[in-house]
């Protein structure tokens, strides 16, 4: 018995042990609807206009809104956006970027300076 | 043994001294196998020290009596000193990524601590102060090494 109970505690230490390995912080990958969905909201946020959950669903004509929706989830799941409640109207929420974000758009830049530069 | 080897094919050119390199690997199978294992998993340690600690040093010399137990007590002390303030549960439930990386950390300082002092206490020409550094960063180092390489493969896995 105290053996059984030896080994599940080594398992549950082994399961506890990649769940934390599994946190370890990497660039997120981001699948094409995901990038386009994610370009869309930028061109909005870098006019400084809010944009909802709906109106996000409708950002790209190629893909149907419960798709988007779907890699909504993804982006947030994966750090990339954050929702907030509407101040004006807690029913509506609307979608921010995060620090991710920010860094994932600032490595695409520094991408395209590269390759202008070796260009 | 397998880490020992990759390292030394891989990182050769980073490696310092016989005792301290940029890049170890073998410090992450020290640090999992103490968490995993406990006191089981060190006295492991203990044996395979002595069979990596022969090629190194060779078999005949004081250092393979004296680095094995080193090389186990360090992950040992280094997870019951962070046992506490980390509040690590015994079955590691919880464990963030933040106490992995300080557990990596104390591991590292710990480890390179305790070796350099039984270099100097064997009078031995590795026992250079500033090798005290580069040992911790290369068990730091080595570390993430191996805990990213596991990371990429539980990805791969599960796809």
């Amino acid at each position: 018995m105290n053996k059984s109970n030896d080994a599940s505690q080594t398992y549950l230490r082994f399961l506890n042990l990649v769940n934390a390995v599994r946190g370890l912080p990497s660039f997120p990958k981001l699948d094409a609807v995901e990038e386009r969905v994610l370009n869309g909201l930028a061109g909005i946020w870098a006019t400084g206009a809010k944009v909802t959950v709906l109106e996000a669903t409708r950002l790209t004509p190629d893909a149907s809104p419960s798709t988007v929706h779907r890699r909504l989830k993804k982006l947030q799941e994966k750090g990339l956006i954050q929702l907030r409640e509407d101040e004006s109207d807690s029913r509506v929420r609307i979608i921010c970027p995060t620090d991710s974000a920010s860094a994932w758009f600032a490595k695409l830049g520094q991408c395209l300076n590269l390759a202008a530069r070796d260009g | 043994m397998c880490l020992y080897w990759v390292n030394d094919w891989v990182f050769h050119f980073l490696e310092k001294t016989q005792a301290a390199s940029w890049i170890f690997l073998p410090a992450a199978l020290r640090l999992i196998a103490v968490l995993v294992w406990g006191l089981p998993g060190a006295l492991g340690l203990w044996v395979g020290g002595i069979v990596t600690s022969g090629q190194v040093f060779g078999y005949w010399t004081p250092a393979v009596l004296i680095v094995p137990p080193m090389s186990a007590l360090a992950p040992l002390l280094a997870v019951t000193l962070m046992r506490e303030p980390l509040a690590l549960k015994s079955d590691l439930g919880g464990l963030s990524v933040g106490a992995l990386a300080q557990l990596a950390m104390a591991n590292a300082t710990c480890s390179a601590l305790l070796h350099s002092l039984v270099f100097m206490w064997l009078d031995d020409h590795r026992a250079n102060p500033a090798d005290i550094l580069i040992m911790m960063i290369g068990d730091l180092v080595g570390t993430f090494v191996v805990l990213y390489a596991i990371k990429l493969a539980l990805t791969a896995l599960r796809r």
